[in-house]
């Protein structure tokens, strides 16, 4: 029973933060079908730059928080403007590699700037909300849940109730048909890499609170994890996202509970995850949640 | 006969090393109906991308309402009164009824919140079974029902110029049907549409004048009621098969 | 085809005997006595190869990876393993052929998600494989957990070789191999199958490449260079550690060979040099550390600004600009077609195929193909006699593009059979059909759109060239005489077409027309039984059309072959066919004569569109 608790405790608390990732892959999905492979580095360095404005300029920490995500849009936004747009007839899979440059570019400033000294942001909520059959769940961990079910009600819900947001939707399906009714297909994509960059930032600020110190590049792990979330989820399903990071949160628990202690091997888990992506891919390629095929 | 709503002069496209469309001339009058027939390839499809403002003409002007909008953005167009209802019933799926026609009305509402919401409520009128449905999810509706919200989805922005692009095109041939019925029925109401079409039968019926087009060049553009038969069939290579049959379609059998 | 060059193996001879005697001549006398300058040019060569490895995946064969480097560990590790003498000491050659194995093996296994994975979803599966086998390969007891393998220097006779300049030898050696088996492949029908495969999997089965097949050819090949790079690094570094083969080791070797150039070989080469030089001419204005962080930085920026300019690189920029020199230069590159060329003459360069007594060569029976909700082809029969004319016609939308599809097996039908020359091919992939004798055209032209005209039609030729893989890669045994023969076919056919000008132009760059014709071209050039055309005369100009007829009845007589063809044009069709099946909404209306279909009246309701009665009466 205390096994169960904990694995349900650390899976979805580590899912949690994979659901966030998950959520920014998809948004960004949505708009121009692309995988933001910089999402986490640009989460990173928006991470960095709350660190920095809250540890050495003495912001207020929400404030410093909301500057870093500020950061992190404005990376997104600039990297659409000035990349994305002028790829609208390239590859897909060219932009996405595209994006890998941005995550080696902002990996590398925070290197130069930070090296890899290990530095730490306070958490968001301190101290034990409460104990599950004695073990205890960090006010943090609650926070970060609470953060990632809203932003993704926030996003599934919310977009729809305004035009925009309705274009936001109908891109994922066909961006020229966006175009054909009058909605501004650069500002749809644009938002979608902005969103995606400002959730990145979120997750890592959030992730950051729960092991303690970041260095540049820590956050690799997370986002493959997130990024089988998301395809786990069905690649371009806001809620399906949500879904897949926790379920891959809870496999990874269960296998460090149940599996991992009586393997003379290391990174059981990650195998795991890394074998149920490839049976989703393989057997359900539109995700577990979505219905039909396109 | 009023001044031209929709006029393209000398327009030359293409992609890449080809050239498509070589000097496209084409007027479409305020409450007509231009027709834009020929063969695959013949370059209609690119034709209609052009006007959209999805392909940029090389060379050539094109003008709604006496403006220039050659150089305007797909968007600016739509701005300007133009609407389109896409080849193969494409409705954004994913969303409800009352959403898909919300999205159709996207510029109009920036400008005029009230006449957007006259439009729906006319639309909504003129396609009862839409408002019965309006918060069914438009990917579960029959293609015939997808292909009325295409046309209404058009509407509902009060648009001078509706581009239709080959309705017929990938449809069963019940959902064509129902297709041209929703097209028919806006006949004398006084919109403008511009038609690009490959099938005879369904072009002819709706169209005022016809523009054929030929390897990317206009061969032929006048009303439909001068049309010469023979002249038709050949350009279409539909030929001596048809050629009778084309003189009843144009009522002169 | 220039006959005077010089053979291929006297420049890869002069190539090792430098690659061998410069570091070694240099390492005791100059520059090279530095360890460190000699272990520098040890690293920029390793990375130089696993560029390549990386470039045969993804710039060839169209397979990103973003996880190669994983690749390279793991020749590091199982190699080191192997060859250290706390464990294998086995000699270090040996190593080098386990790393080689061990790199195959991986990647092979690596590609058979890549069988239905494309794009995105592939990387997806790369970048997951890069994380799972890092933490293997830590978790490992027998790869030493974070301390490593420790891997000793190989001996040469009974002197162990403990100068970076003798490594330096060994490393480029291997270069000079890897770059010559690279030639071989991309000047054969291996590299020819990559390219087919990456530009479109459906155009490169037509044409009888199996893409399965050649996709685990391209992972294991690559997997093995990849390998052998692994325990050449381990060598030098002397210690295999996880962390230099990592997800952002793999991104850092993306960035080299995307801003050097996708699928150029001479790019990939030229950017690990820039790569490997940066950090040195950086270090005057940084600390050692911080130089290198620059050098990452200057690369990803450089990824991004390649992307966005010209996704093949600076090699694909280059080749882009003088192709657009060329093409501005030569009006002809833009023309329209208003009169076809002759088209090649079939040779008779494979049996033919015995026809059965009937003289049936392609029976369709009771086909179905559904789509979803929507019923593309609904039991259609039809049959095509041998040595005929057959036009499939029909409005937009009857399915005939799909029965295509059916008969040259990209397809699988829902029901029924196909039938070729007696024999039940229903089952068959479409690269078997194309071998039995099956050429086809597609709508939207069906050509490897970055290859040239020599090289698309060296392409239509893969079913012919009965030579091995490994002859391919060696350049030897039968594949320099097979090779030679199809390249005369495909020069031949150059000069039928009067295409000389065009011959070495990416086929993208040329008009529509003129890709038709190519595209035709490459249907006719290998002799095939049955050619499909599907809707040739599309876009072509009426005097273009009057010859195309004239063509497609010399294809008949004068070639004893059958045309199915599907065309819109009615009097062309009347004019050639000797049959004529008819489609509307995926069934066959009728089939026959031509001037008998064409009285009845179904086929005339279905050319004017269903309901041009009521359209009559409204």
């Amino acid at each position: 029973m205390r096994d169960l608790i904990d694995v349900l405790v650390f899976g979805i608390v580590a899912g949690t933060i994979y659901a966030l990732i998950a959520l920014s892959v998809v948004m960004t999905y949505r708009g121009s079908r692309v995988i933001n492979l910089a999402l986490v580095e640009v989460g990173t360095g928006g991470l960095f730059v709350s660190w920095w404005l809250w540890e050495k300029a003495h912001v207020p920490y929400v404030i410093a928080c909301g500057l870093g995500v500020a950061a992190g849009v404005t990376v997104g936004v600039l990297f659409e403007r000035l990349v994305v747009a002028r790829m609208a007839d390239a590859e897909r899979l060219a932009v996405s590699v595209a994006t890998v440059g941005v995550s080696l570019a902002v990996f590398g400033i925070e290197n130069i700037a930070s090296g890899q000294s290990p530095r730490s942001l306070r958490p968001p909520v301190h101290g034990i909300a409460f104990r599950i059959d004695g073990a205890p769940v960090l006010g943090t961990q609650v926070f970060s849940l609470a953060v990632a079910v809203t932003l993704a009600l926030l996003l599934t819900n919310a977009l729809r109730r305004s035009d925009f947001g309705l274009a936001v939707l109908a891109a994922a399906q066909d961006p020229d048909a966006v175009r054909l009714v009058g909605a501004p297909l650069w500002r749809v994509s644009a938002f979608t890499w902005g969103a995606g960059c400002g959730l990145a930032v979120i997750a890592m600020i959030l992730s950051e609170s729960t092991v303690a110190t970041f260095v540049p590049g820590f956050g690799g792990r997370i986002f493959v994890l997130g990024l089988i979330g998301a395809v786990v989820g069905g690649l371009g399903d806001l809620r399906g996202a949500v879904v897949g990071g926790l379920a891959v949160g809870l496999a990874e628990a269960a296998v460090n509970q149940w599996v991992s202690p009586h393997v003379d091997v290391g990174g059981v888990s990650t195998v795991t995850v890394g074998g149920v992506l490839l049976a989703v891919l393989l057997l359900r390629p539109q995700g577990l949640l979505t219905r039909a095929a396109r | 006969m009023s001044a031209p709503l929709l006029e393209v002069s000398g327009v030359t496209a293409g992609f890449g090393p080809t050239t498509v469309l070589h000097g496209v001339e084409l007027t479409v009058a305020e409450g007509t109906i231009a027709g834009v027939f020929g063969l695959n390839g013949a370059g209609k499809s690119v034709l209609m991308k052009v006007v959209a403002g999805l392909v940029p003409a090389r060379s050539g002007v094109l003008r709604l309402d006496g403006r220039d909008i050659t150089r305007s953005s797909a968007e600016a167009r739509v701005r300007a009164g133009m609407a389109h209802v896409p080849q193969g019933r494409q409705v954004f799926r994913e969303l409800t009824v009352a959403e898909n026609l919300r999205l159709g009305g996207y510029a109009l509402r920036r400008r005029d919140r009230e006449a957007a919401s006259s439009a729906l409520a006319e639309v909504y009128e003129r396609f009862p079974l839409l408002a019965q449905r309006r918060s069914q999810i438009a990917g579960t509706m029959s293609g015939g029902q997808q292909a009325a919200l295409s046309v209404a989805r058009a509407l509902v922005g009060r648009p001078r110029l509706i581009c239709v692009d080959e309705p017929s095109a990938g449809l069963a041939p019940s959902v064509a049907q129902e297709l041209l019925a929703s097209l028919s029925a806006l006949r004398g109401s006084g919109v403008t549409m511009l038609l690009v079409e490959q099938n005879l039968a369904f072009g002819l019926r709706l169209a005022d004048t016809a523009t054929l087009l030929q390897t990317g060049a206009v061969m032929h553009s006048g009303p439909v009621a001068d049309l010469d038969p023979d002249l038709l069939a050949s350009l279409l290579g539909v030929g001596r098969l048809v050629s009778g049959q084309v003189a009843k379609a144009l009522g002169r059998g | 085809m220039n006959h005077r060059q010089v053979p291929r193996s006297l420049v890869f001879g002069i190539a090792l005997v430098l690659a061998v005697g410069l570091p070694v001549a240099l390492g005791h006398t100059a520059a090279l006595r530095d360890e460190g300058h000699a272990g520098d040019l040890c690293r920029a060569g390793i990375l130089a190869i696993a560029g390549l490895s990386l470039n045969l995946l993804a710039g060839y064969a169209g397979q990103i990876s973003l996880g190669q480097m994983s690749l390279v560990g793991l020749g590091a590790f199982v190699g080191g393993t192997v060859i250290t003498p706390l464990k294998g000491d086995l000699p270090f050659g040996v190593g080098l052929v386990v790393a080689a194995a061990t790199g195959a093996l991986v990647a092979l296994v690596l590609g058979i998600p890549a069988l239905r994975l494309r794009g995105l979803y592939l990387a997806v599966v790369t970048i997951a494989f890069a994380f799972v086998t890092d933490e293997f390969i830590l978790g490992l007891h027998v790869f030493g957990g974070s301390a490593g393998v420790p891997v000793p220097r190989p001996y040469f006779g009974h002197t162990a070789l403990l100068h970076n300049a003798d490594l330096a030898a060994i490393v480029l050696a291997t270069l000079v191999v890897v770059l010559a088996l690279d030639v071989n492949v991309t000047r054969s029908k291996v590299g020819r199958a990559f390219q087919a495969v990456r530009a479109d999997e459906d155009v490169a089965a037509a044409f009888g490449v199996d893409p399965a097949r050649w996709k685990l050819i391209a992972f294991s090949l690559s997997g093995a260079v990849a390998g052998v790079a692994g325990l050449l690094s381990a060598t030098v570094t002397s210690t295999a550690e996880h962390q230099d083969y990592d997800y952002t080791a793999s991104l850092n070797l993306v960035v080299i060979v995307v801003v050097g150039g996708l699928g150029s070989r001479i790019g990939v080469v030229t950017s690990t040099a820039f790569f490997a030089i940066l950090p040195h001419a950086l270090g005057r204005f940084f600390s050692a550390d911080d130089a290198l962080q620059w050098s990452f930085m200057i690369g990803a920026l450089l990824l991004v600004v390649t992307m966005a300019l010209n996704p093949r690189g600076l090699a694909g920029a280059g080749r882009d600009s003088y192709d657009e020199w060329r093409a501005r230069r030569d009006p002809a590159f833009t023309s329209i077609i208003q009169t076809l060329p002759d088209l090649p003459a079939v040779r008779e360069v494979r049996p033919r195929v015995p026809v059965g007594r009937d003289g049936t060569l392609l029976r369709v029976r009771d086909v179905s193909v559904r789509f979803g909700g929507l019923q593309a082809v609904d039991a259609a029969s039809f049959a095509v006699r041998h040595n005929t004319i057959c036009a499939l016609v029909g409005p937009n939308g009857a399915g005939k593009s799909t029965l295509f599809s059916v008969v040259s097996g990209l397809r699988r039908p829902d029901a029924g059979t196909v039938i070729f020359a007696g024999r039940d091919i229903t089952g068959l992939p479409p690269a078997r059909r194309a071998a039995l004798g099956i050429g086809r055209t597609f709508q939207l032209i069906g050509l490897a759109k970055d290859l040239s005209v020599r090289e698309n039609l060296l392409l239509a030729q893969h079913t012919l060239l009965n030579y091995s893989t490994l002859e391919a890669m060696l350049h030897a045994g039968r594949a320099p005489a097979i090779e030679r023969r199809a390249r005369e076919r495909a020069a031949d056919a150059i000069a039928t077409l009067r295409f000389e000008r065009y011959a070495d132009t990416p086929v993208k760059r040329l008009s529509h027309g003129q890709q038709r014709i190519v595209e035709i071209a490459c249907a006719l050039v290998t002799g095939p039984e049955l050619v499909m055309l599907d809707e040739p005369a599309a876009g072509m100009s009426p005097a273009a059309r009057e010859v195309l007829a004239e063509r497609l009845r010399s294809i008949r007589d004068e070639l004893g072959r059958t045309v199915l063809v599907i065309e819109h044009d009615i009097p062309l069709v009347l004019d050639i066919a000797d049959t004529m099946v008819v489609m509307d909404a995926g069934r066959v209306l009728t089939g026959g004569a031509p001037d008998e279909v064409v009285a009845y009246p179904e086929v005339v309701e279905a050319y004017l569109g269903r309901g041009y009665e009521q359209a009559l009466a409204g």
